[in-house]
């Protein structure tokens, strides 16, 4: 188990108690960390089931996808980040979310983009993104039309 | 360099060879790409650096741009992300597709299909059909119209001022 230190849009933000790597999950503190994503963590249909909420989105958490410890509630990020048009990557002690907020959303700076595989125009041999790792690649996507 | 092109890589080639390019080419027959990057439109660049990461927001490039090229010589000599870079717009957004969205590039690889057993005509169909049900798809219109008008493409330059009427004539038909 490891604790997380959170940054959220590029800009530290620490949260107490801290995220947790356990178990190869992103662990984080439910009430703790909707507050600075801009959620709302709430209970469902009068008391029963724990969710995330954001404006008139709720994503309900399953009882798995939660635990307390010490006496926090924390939840697992993949539970409910995406619905919630959150990206991040736990990398050594940081967890690194960005939430495109203002707009940001799409693929920017520092992402890494979605692999893909296709033929050489000449030869068919199949070529991917991902063979390119250790140089740097340009891959322009232009059409004859 | 990646080519979209449905018809296939004897399409492609011979603009690749016209423009002498020396770098690799890549064919996109069945839009992997637009749909894995849910990109409606080209040119766009993907820039990625050593560690597979984007020193660019996936999205239009325009490689005739002087700065543009300026911009990728001095980040492929230094490594340093040019300012220009950290203010693009982020056009490229991964995401499941709209039910119509899925529609649409189901018909669209039905003509794809179609166009490789030579059925022109039946291509032709499956891609307004396809258009019709994702209308802002460029990848899907442009090819569209390639296919059925080769000859505002492929008997000289492109014909850009063909595009201009035939998107006004078409664009007037969808509002009656």
């Amino acid at each position: 188990m490891s604790v997380l230190k959170l940054y959220l849009d590029g800009r530290p933000a620490p949260l107490t108690p801290a995220p947790r790597f356990q178990h190869g999950e992103v662990l984080v503190p439910l009430h703790a960390f909707c507050e600075v994503v801009g959620a709302e963590a709430k209970a469902l249909d009068g008391g029963g089931q724990l969710a995330v909420c954001k404006g008139d989105l709720c994503i309900p958490l399953k009882g798995a996808e939660t635990v307390s410890i010490d006496g926090v509630t924390y939840a697992l990020l993949t539970a409910f980040g995406e619905p919630l048009g959150l990206r991040w990557q736990a990398e050594g002690d940081a967890l690194r979310v960005t939430s495109g907020a203002g707009g940001q959303t799409g693929l920017g700076i520092g992402d890494r983009p979605p692999d893909f595989t296709l033929p050489d125009l000449y030869t068919g041999e199949p070529v991917s993104l991902s063979d390119y790792r250790g140089r740097k690649a340009v891959f322009y996507m232009w059409a004859s039309w | 360099m990646i080519a979209q092109d449905a018809q296939g890589a004897e399409v492609a080639r011979p603009w690749v060879e016209k423009a002498g390019a020396t770098y690799r080419a890549l064919l996109d027959q069945h839009n992997v790409i637009g749909k894995a990057y849910s990109l409606k439109f080209v040119p766009v660049g993907i820039l990625v650096d050593e560690e597979g990461r984007l020193a660019r927001a996936v999205g239009g490039v325009d490689i005739d741009r002087k700065e543009f090229r300026a911009e990728l010589t001095e980040w492929v000599t230094k490594g340093a992300i040019p300012k220009a870079w950290m203010e693009s717009n982020r056009e490229a957004a991964p995401r499941t597709l709209t039910p119509a969205e899925a529609e649409a590039d189901a018909r669209f690889q039905l003509a794809v299909a179609l166009l490789g057993q030579g059925k022109r005509e039946e291509a032709i169909a499956e891609l307004k059909r396809a258009f019709r049900l994702d209308p802002e798809n460029w990848l899907i219109r442009k090819q569209l119209w390639a296919v059925e008008h080769p000859e505002a493409f492929y008997s000289g330059p492109v014909d850009f001022e063909w595009q201009k009427r035939q998107q006004q004539q078409e664009d007037a038909e969808i509002k009656r």
